[in-house]
């Protein structure tokens, strides 16, 4: 190939995996160039906690005799990739970026690690996140937080901080991520990528750390719609490991991206979001002219209610506490000492829930995903801004109370839909803001098949930040 | 603690930074009275919240299944 090493690095899976079949590039190859670019940028970016380098180019040189033999795998073979530091690794310590699990060496492999290495991926290492997935970034965390290569003054967003960080700065291919509350399409909205959280039970969690059970999800992040397909095509299916994992028919996710947007019925909460205290002008007006676009492009857009909203933060925030503190209880009073302050106090206070609290928000849920499902008969996919402000400075971030923050991607943990998130414009100050298009349960082909028409008809997709300019 | 859990009178669920503390510190976790003392507003809004939830929930509304199995509700 002929593209300079940071044209590479910045080409999607999707345009990688011909060149890796055709041998125009070669795996090992393409390895140094996304390693050249992390030797010159991520001591500002912080992505990785665990770089892998040497098993890496192991795997990249098999990879490559593979490929030569004939053996080619499919439209990962020879893909550097990383993992949030909460997918378990054999022999790769696997930490949840906390002090307590610093040593924490697994034996072995959760299952999306080893369906990505059965894809033919090669792994580079661990990547940053917010201690056990959970709270704001934390500068004075045991490790360095992962930094926004937009701004690197401001959060990447999270948790899956060094997946959104590292993909900007084209650091790897594609990642996978985990979202609770949003951590998967927070980073992608605040970073310029995408991130898809798949539908509940449609990707295992079998050896990735819990932060609250019902609410975990396992998914891709990558530079584009097409490469977050390809990613979610090898992780998708069921697992008997995982109880929350269910059984159904995986559809080829990539078929069905070209087929557009005519007659599909998108429906907007215009009345709920000009009632958004923290909702800023750019980025409402950067949604507003999203759905112009989808409409453009042939979908039917319009006004509907946001179900239950009154009552969407407190049953989903009551939720995560309560699963995480049972998670964390143990350490919590064994060694509170390797905790980092801002995930210890935050989930500390849920030590004051009640069982019947739990039920209670248990009893919410199941009302909100019964007025979900209603809405959902009426639309095919509901669009919100992902995240109400583009991306904050540390000290604002670590100062906004959780109360404070309202929460556009809270809704798809609490019913389990598949909900994405892709670039739709810029700040004035420059900075990203996404979309999220959400779907009804299992219907992720559609929910990718939407995302991908809108990012097709769009440009923001391929703007990438300058780190050479920012010291 | 009971004086802060009470279901049946609102007055009763005042918190104040010392119900909580011992709370804490009855479950094993170290909290002092400043700590504390800053968790009884979020702690307040939080039972305000859940309040606010309980009055509309059907009373014979059962709890959404602990791995929620979206499939069968949403198809």
């Amino acid at each position: 190939m002929s593209a300079s090493i940071d044209e590479l690095c910045y080409l999607p899976i999707s345009a990688l995996g011909p060149e890796l079949h055709a041998r125009r590039l070669s795996p090992v190859e393409l390895l140094d160039a996304y390693l050249s670019r992390v030797h010159r940028f991520d001591d500002r970016v912080h992505a990785f906690i665990t770089l892998t380098a040497d098993l890496a180019r192991t795997a990249a040189l098999a990879a490559e005799a593979e490929i030569r033999s004939g053996e080619y795998r499919g439209p990962l073979h020879g893909v550097p990739i990383a993992l949030k530091d909460l997918y378990d690794t054999a022999g790769i310590r696997t930490t949840g970026h906390s002090q307590l699990f610093a040593e924490r060496v697994p034996t072995q492999d959760s299952t999306c690690t080893r369906l990505l290495a059965d894809a033919g991926t090669i792994l580079m290492g661990k990547l940053s996140m917010h201690e056990f997935a959970y709270g704001p970034a934390d500068p004075d965390g045991f490790f360095p937080p992962a930094h926004n290569p937009w701004d690197l003054s401001r959060v990447p967003s999270g948790s899956s901080s060094g997946s959104g960080a590292g993909l900007a700065a084209g650091l790897f291919a594609g990642s996978l991520g985990s979202d609770t509350g949003g951590s998967i399409r927070g980073p992608a909205s605040m970073c310029n990528i995408v991130g898809h959280k798949p539908t509940y039970g449609l990707c295992s969690r079998y050896g990735v750390l819990p932060l609250s059970w019902t609410l975990d999800h396992t998914g891709p992040m990558a530079r584009s719609v097409e490469d977050c397909a390809i990613l979610l095509q090898a992780i998708a299916g069921y697992d008997p490991r995982d109880p929350g994992s269910v059984s159904v028919p995986i559809p080829d996710y990539r078929a069905t991206l070209r087929d557009g947007l005519r007659g599909l019925r998108v429906g907007a909460p215009f009345g709920y979001l000009e009632k958004v205290p923290d909702l800023m002008t750019d980025t409402f007006e950067a949604y507003r002219a999203a759905l112009t676009e989808l409409e453009r492009l042939g979908a039917e857009v319009a006004p509907v209610e946001m179900p239950e909203s009154d009552h969407l933060e407190v049953v989903g925030a009551t939720l995560l506490q309560t699963e995480a503190y049972a998670y964390h209880r143990e350490n919590f009073v064994k060694s509170p000492e390797l905790y980092g302050r801002n995930f210890y106090e935050r989930v500390r206070p849920a030590v004051l829930f009640s069982a019947a609290d739990y039920i209670d928000v248990l009893r919410g849920r199941a009302r909100i995903k019964r007025a979900f499902g209603q809405l959902m008969q009426r639309i095919d996919i509901l669009a919100l801004p992902t995240f109400p402000y583009p991306a904050r400075t540390f000290a604002e971030d670590l100062n906004t109370p959780a109360w404070a923050r309202t929460s556009f991607t809270r809704p798809f943990n609490i019913t389990g839909m598949p909900a994405i998130s892709l670039p739709c414009g810029f700040s004035s100050t420059n900075l990203p803001i996404g979309l999220q298009l959400a779907g009804r349960p299992f219907e992720d082909a559609l929910v990718l098949r939407a995302a991908y028409a809108y990012e097709q008809a769009t440009d923001w997709h391929n703007r990438w930040p300058r780190l050479e300019d920012q010291a | 603690m009971e004086q802060i859990m009470g279901e049946t009178s609102p007055t009763n669920r005042s918190a104040t930074a010392s119900d909580l503390a011992l709370r804490a510190r009855q479950a094993g976790l170290r909290l002092t009275d400043d700590e504390a003392a800053r968790l009884v507003e979020p702690y307040e809004r939080t039972q305000a919240a859940l309040g606010r939830l309980r009055a509309v929930l059907d009373p014979v509304e059962e709890p959404a299944n602990i791995f929620h199995a979206v499939v069968v509700e949403g198809q």
